[in-house]
């Protein structure tokens, strides 16, 4: 019997795959495909304390084996999600993570302290580092004082285990780990998207209305790789490593670099059985290389 | 909504950059309505989003759909080859609404805009159908003769009056407006913004079909939003969830 379980700040997982915040509602949309149960969680939305429109669309473009997107956290306020969500997600059978998100730190904790009300959500992500909103989001995730105000903050009121979720939109990914882990973050998350643009040569115009989008899916695994390690370096607290994971070969490469879970985003827009998929693949594969529990190949990278 | 595995049972290049694509499948299909669209894995590895195509026409097991080639990944799916086998997540979408509540029913269509009309002529045979198709010339013209076996009359209209009458299909359109008691179209963003200012004083509902750039098709990732006015204010909705059809006067164009 092949063990897929992972454990992260005392809440269990059956297996290590989740599904990335935006990219899988709330769970509902692709619960018509698959039972959701079968995940090792799932990751909302970003939700704030008002409801948000978002940025005008276009919102995708995209490009080579990647996509863009400046959705900018269209999301219907934490009330309403905690109303209308919070009886299906508690008819499933998986670790709900709930994505919050804030411009300010006032702001941000209220988000923080509404939600730890919540008992549909088992932990909170907390999303420093958006690259979609003008004000807050990725600010608060470049800036190691800010990160470290931000994260201290929330931690007092949060009722849950706090994840802090990363940029990868700085120069030194290990340090900004390493202030949240100071702060109280009790795990880390990464990558969140990465900056980019799309132009039309023929148009001369971007193709997003929001100029500027944050790059996702395959394109970006090396970099997600990378940071992976880097920080599973730096910290001692658990992390969830994302970043165009389309397979199960993809999650076993998170995991030797040091995640403790992964989370699958862009995938799920092209296969939307991929939740389903990975954990079947997964077990496939270990049985194959011979692999009894998962847990034992975090931060397994052998370097010499 | 289903993610279902198709074989090429045929594909035609129509004109010269139409391609129509017959899928059949192995299993019996969803229910599919009238104006809904699926989401085709494009055959290129470089290329990871699916792209969305009307349903045209369909059965227990097969799906037609025509797609005009505009980019790599259109390019692709037209060199497809019988047999070869891709996915498609379908139905996806609303079909076209409270349809059963009008008797005389306006289709006005722009190019390969008129592909999502044609299947609800056929279907509502208790209904009295008047198709008016725009093409830019006589050699862009498709569909005509499906639409002239479901519809009471068809009127075609080229820009440059190669086929049919000269002109816009608009045009024609607004002349027999007090004919009908609905409208519904579809056609590239000119004719939807043209058509909103047109009809903007008329009483009888007009249902759009409109497009956008996506990526799930299915509701969970929110970029596929179109400014829409509901209850006075405006919101952005979700094409592939809640749409792709809307009144057009709660379009914002
Ligand atoms: C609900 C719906 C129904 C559609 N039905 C049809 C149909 O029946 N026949 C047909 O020929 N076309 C249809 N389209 C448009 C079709 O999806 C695009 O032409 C196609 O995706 C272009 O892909 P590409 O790779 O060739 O173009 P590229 O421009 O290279 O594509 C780049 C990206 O932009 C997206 N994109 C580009 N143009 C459009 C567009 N007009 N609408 C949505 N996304 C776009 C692509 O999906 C892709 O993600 C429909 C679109 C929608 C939203
Ligand atoms: C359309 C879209 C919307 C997203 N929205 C959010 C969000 O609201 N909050 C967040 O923390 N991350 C968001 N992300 C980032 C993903 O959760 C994930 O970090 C990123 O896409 C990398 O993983 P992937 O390559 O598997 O997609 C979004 C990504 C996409 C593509
Ligand atoms: S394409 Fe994802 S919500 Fe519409």
């Amino acid at each position: 019997m092949i063990d897929l379980k992972v454990k992260i700040a005392g809440i269990e997982f059956k297996n290590p795959v989740i599904t990335a915040s935006g990219t899988f509602g709330f769970g509902r949309e692709y619960n018509r495909f698959y039972d959701i149960s079968v995940l090792g969680g799932i990751c909302t939305k970003g939700l704030t304390l008002e409801p948000r429109e978002g940025n005008a669309a276009p919102r995708i473009a995209e490009t080579p084996s990647g996509i863009l997107n400046s959705v900018g956290l269209q999301n219907p306020g934490i009330n309403s999600f905690i109303q209308n969500e919070s009886m299906f997600l508690n008819s499933i059978d998986t670790v709900v993570i709930a994505n919050i998100a804030g411009n300010t730190i006032e702001n941000y904790c209220a988000a923080v302290e509404k939600i730890s009300s919540a008992d549909c959500v088992d932990m909170i992500e907390l999303n420093i580092s958006c690259p979609n909103v003008k004000e807050g989001g990725i600010a608060f995730g470049v800036d190691c004082s800010s990160a470290e105000k931000v994260v201290k903050e929330a931690k007092k009121l949060a009722k849950k285990p706090l994840i802090v979720k990363l940029s990868p939109n700085v120069s030194s990914i290990s340090q900004i780990a390493k202030t949240v882990e100071n702060a109280g973050a009790d795990a880390i998350s990464l990558i969140n998207t990465i900056g980019g643009m799309a132009i039309d040569y023929k148009t001369k115009r971007p193709i997003l209305a929001n100029i500027y989008g944050g790059l996702s899916g395959p394109a970006v695994k090396p970099i997600a790789l990378k940071m992976t390690h880097e920080v599973s370096k730096a910290v001692k607290i658990p992390i969830i490593g994302m970043g165009g994971i389309t397979k199960a070969e993809d999650i076993l490469e998170f995991m030797i670099a040091g995640a403790s879970a992964i989370q699958i985003g862009t995938v799920n827009f092209f296969d939307p059985n991929a939740g389903f998929r990975l954990v079947n693949e997964l077990t496939s594969l270990l049985k194959e290389c011979k692999i009894d529990r998962l847990k034992d190949l975090i931060g397994s990278l052998i370097i010499n | 909504m289903k993610d279902i595995s198709f074989k090429v049972s045929d594909i035609k290049l129509v004109n010269s950059d139409t391609v129509r694509l017959v899928l059949t499948s192995e299993e019996i299909l969803p229910k599919i309505t009238a104006g809904q669209f699926l989401n085709l894995e494009v055959p290129d590895n470089s290329l990871i989003l699916r792209r969305p195509f009307c349903i045209y026409d369909y059965d227990n097991t097969s799906v037609t759909i025509y797609l005009a080639v505009v980019g790599k990944g259109t390019l692709a799916l037209k060199n497809l080859k019988k047999g070869e086998i891709l996915k498609a997540t379908l139905p996806l979408g609303n079909g076209f609404f409270k349809i059963n509540t009008y008797k005389n029913i306006g289709i006005l269509g722009g190019g390969i805009g008129c592909a999502p009309l044609f299947r609800i002529t056929k279907d509502y045979k208790d209904k009295n159908f008047f198709a008016y198709l725009g093409f830019n010339s006589k050699d862009k013209a498709l569909f005509i003769n499906d639409f002239k076996k479901t519809c009471k009359k068809t009127i075609v209209a080229t820009n440059d009056g190669s086929l049919g009458e000269k002109g816009y299909a608009l045009d024609f359109i607004k002349k027999d407006i007090a004919n009908f008691d609905a409208i519904i179209m579809c056609g590239p963003h000119g004719l939807v913004k043209a058509a909103k200012e047109t009809f903007k004083n008329i009483s009888i509902p007009v249902l759009v079909s409109l497009e956008q750039r996506m990526a799930c098709g299915v509701g969970a990732c929110l970029v596929c939003t179109c400014p829409i006015i509901a209850d006075e204010h405006q919101k952005n909705k979700r094409v592939c969830i809640e749409g792709p059809v809307f009144d057009i006067k709660e379009v914002v164009v």
